[in-house]
């Protein structure tokens, strides 16, 4: 029996980009499905592919910018980075994000 | 604005379809080369790499479809698809297409003829002011209603009510008939018309194109 995993939940995986990126900085697509995977500590299903749709969505709002550079073992990527739009967009959904989790806490409190 | 913005770049994407497509492509390539790269590094050989780097990936497929449904108008493109088929198929077979668009155009055509006649016949409003505050009023009686349902109107009950009844602003009465009109030197023809007050145009609030109409002086 391997450990339990949990699908990504929906709308999640935006703040996770943004917020590796803020923290790594440029980063191509594969680089940011593994830092997720490795912080997530591999307790999460993620589909890496499902990562390019969401950089899109998150480029077409203008999150993230992207700009082709060389990748570490001297391939053609694209590099994904955070805008100052992405930063404000941080901000808000953690906001958003930790009413919602103390909400459920609140609910999981054992003596609720 | 981001629905904004994410439309425009929608937009944009719709006429630069191949080399995004590429792009992407590229991308993903290059995203299994690290991922196969970084495998093999754990002791894997190529084609164990290779084949767990697809793995984690889950579906190159449909990733390049979703991503695609991000990118462009998927709806419009479909439409687009749909009606450039729709296109061929019709090239293809010209008698069926020409049996196909003339059975249109005459349904098209009978409709709109039909719904000419019906809008101006039975929908458009008369062309007078205000034709919701025009009522037309008939005389009748309690004794003859099964025999003469509608009497001929009574001038002086019009006498009456134009003058005291004070929900109505002005009334005219008019009576139908018809006219010996001759033309020139031409033989009289018989035209039907109407005896009208002299106030009729002005209750239906309409002017004649030249000229005036009937002044009261002149009944």
């Amino acid at each position: 029996m391997g450990e339990s995993k949990s699908d990504v939940l929906q709308g999640t995986l935006d703040l996770m980009v943004l917020k590796t990126l803020e923290s790594m900085g440029p980063l191509h697509g594969y680089g940011i499905a593994r830092r997720i995977e490795q912080v997530s500590d591999n307790t999460l299903i993620l589909n890496q592919g499902t990562i390019y749709p969401a950089l899109l969505r998150l480029e077409q709002r203008g999150w993230i910018s992207s700009e082709w550079g060389t990748s570490e073992s001297n391939r053609r990527a694209k590099f994904y980075s955070l805008s100052r739009l992405g930063l404000k967009q941080i901000q808000e959904e953690t906001e958003n994000w930790e009413r919602v989790a103390s909400t459920m806490a609140r609910f999981l409190a054992p003596n609720n | 604005m981001e629905t904004f913005r994410t439309l425009l770049t929608r937009i944009a994407a719709l006429f630069r379809r191949q080399r995004l497509d590429a792009a992407l492509d590229e991308e993903l390539r290059t995203h299994i080369d690290l991922a196969t790269a970084e495998n093999m590094t754990l002791g894997m050989n190529r084609k164990q790499a290779r084949t767990e780097a697809l793995r984690s990936f889950g579906g190159l497929t449909q990733t390049r479809e979703a991503y695609r449904n991000q990118r462009g108008l998927p709806l419009l493109e479909t439409l687009l698809g749909d009606t450039r088929y729709a296109v061929r198929q019709l090239r293809k077979s010209p008698g069926f297409a020409a049996t196909v668009i003339l059975t249109l155009a005459l349904g098209a055509g009978a409709v709109t003829a039909v719904f000419s006649v019906v809008y101006t016949v039975l929908v458009a409003p008369y062309a007078f002011r205000d034709p919701g505050q025009l009522i037309v009023w008939r005389e009748t009686s309690k004794e003859l209603q099964t025999t003469v349902p509608l009497l001929p109107d009574n001038y002086r009950h019009y006498l009456n009510l134009k003058s005291r009844a004070h929900s109505i602003e002005d009334a005219a009465i008019l009576d139908t008939s018809s006219f010996s009109v001759e033309a020139a030197k031409d033989h009289p023809r018989v035209t039907e018309g109407l005896d009208i007050s002299p106030n009729f145009f002005s209750v239906l609030g309409v002017h004649p194109f030249l000229g005036r109409d009937f002044t009261p002086e002149e009944a």
